[in-house]
């Protein structure tokens, strides 16, 4: 995660330095003493996760969160006073610490944080990805995922049942599964994955697909039936 | 010799929990303090005298980071907080800067003797 330290402090600011080197998924991109000159960093470049002081010179960190309102910046505040925490909160920011920071409290923060972008960048995975491309033989074909049925597991391959054709992949079907969007694809059988939306029938455990049929699980069935949401 | 060094102002423990065992940070953050606080002295004394005590809460509060870091709060808290946080009358304040000062002052001549140990 790209982050930017805010504060006015030069003692503050190198100890988060110091923390931020604490997480190797932490990559401090700047660090900045005042707010207006975070803005215009945060505007050039790409800044997931601001420490930001609240009391500094010209724009404060309060000023600066609410202009970053439509931003996806996350930010935690670090601050000296106690008194902005409601403040702070209703801005729906990650976390507000108190200085001089904890590593231990610095740590709890950055894993909230991290939580927070995991999901993110999954739903921004789930939005973007309409299709996959598959190796078949010597040429890659785009796939779209509304076609696929449901993917089998075969030996070392995975066969991939789409509408109109069947392509098999050398690959595991661990790995298939990683790569496709779990809003979309649900495992039902240690060898087989769906695709929720082209269930035609659920009977006992077996459930069909466009006329095919496809093994359940007892272990993944109170999932699939979480996940169909039936009436 | 940071083990048999004598402390009466500052107090390293946050520092040496931040730098887990990283001397060129704890060098660093030490060396800031020297070179910022007493300029931070002198601006609040001067601030006091133009009788701007916006101006003197203001630079309490940039201090405070940096005392905090360097284990002065418990020595400076109550009398920065005071200044800060109560309505106090010319003369209190007088004397809250002048223990903010001294205590200050000293912590940085007792950083500057402590730097030269770890050179």
């Amino acid at each position: 995660m790209n982050c930017l330290v805010v504060d006015d402090n030069d003692l503050a600011r190198l100890t988060l330095k110091k923390l931020l080197s604490l997480d190797p998924a932490l990559v401090m991109v700047d660090e900045c003493p005042t707010a207006d000159m975070a803005y215009q960093t945060i505007l050039n470049k790409e800044i997931d996760l601001l420490f930001l002081d609240i009391e500094m010179p010209g724009m404060n960190g309060i000023e600066l969160a609410k202009s970053l309102a439509e931003n996806s910046t996350m930010i935690v505040f670090t601050t000296s006073k106690r008194d902005y925490a409601v403040e702070a909160f209703d801005l729906n920011v990650v976390d507000f610490i108190i200085k001089p920071v904890a590593p231990a409290r610095f740590l709890q923060a950055v894993k909230k944080a991290k939580g927070i972008y995991k999901l993110r960048s999954q739903a921004e995975n789930d939005k973007v990805q309409e299709f996959i491309f598959i190796r078949d033989s010597n040429t890659v074909k785009r796939v779209r995922l509304a076609d696929i049925l449901f993917l089998e597991a075969q030996g070392d391959y995975v066969k991939v049942v789409a509408e109109g054709n069947v392509y098999q992949i050398h690959s595991s079907l661990k790995s298939v599964e990683d790569k496709v969007p779990k809003s979309i694809f649900l495992r039902v059988h240690r060898s087989f994955i769906i695709n929720l939306s082209k269930v035609d029938t659920v009977e006992g455990n077996t459930l069909i697909i466009d006329k095919k049929f496809v093994p359940v699980s007892d272990a993944y069935k109170a999932t699939l039936n979480k996940r169909m949401r039936i009436l | 010799m940071r083990n048999t060094f004598q402390f009466n102002y500052i107090n390293l423990d946050y520092v040496e929990e931040v730098s887990n065992g990283d001397l060129a940070y704890e060098k660093d953050i030490i060396a800031l303090f020297i070179s910022i606080i007493p300029q931070s002295v002198s601006s609040l004394i001067k601030q006091f005298e133009l009788g701007s005590y916006q101006n003197v809460k203001k630079i309490l509060h940039h201090m405070h980071s940096s005392t905090g870091i360097m284990g002065l709060n418990d020595k400076l808290g109550k009398y920065m907080d005071a200044i800060v946080e109560e309505d106090l009358e010319n003369k209190a304040v007088r004397k809250n800067m002048q223990e903010i000062s001294t205590v200050c002052l000293n912590a940085v001549e007792e950083a500057k003797n402590y730097l030269h140990t770890l050179e």
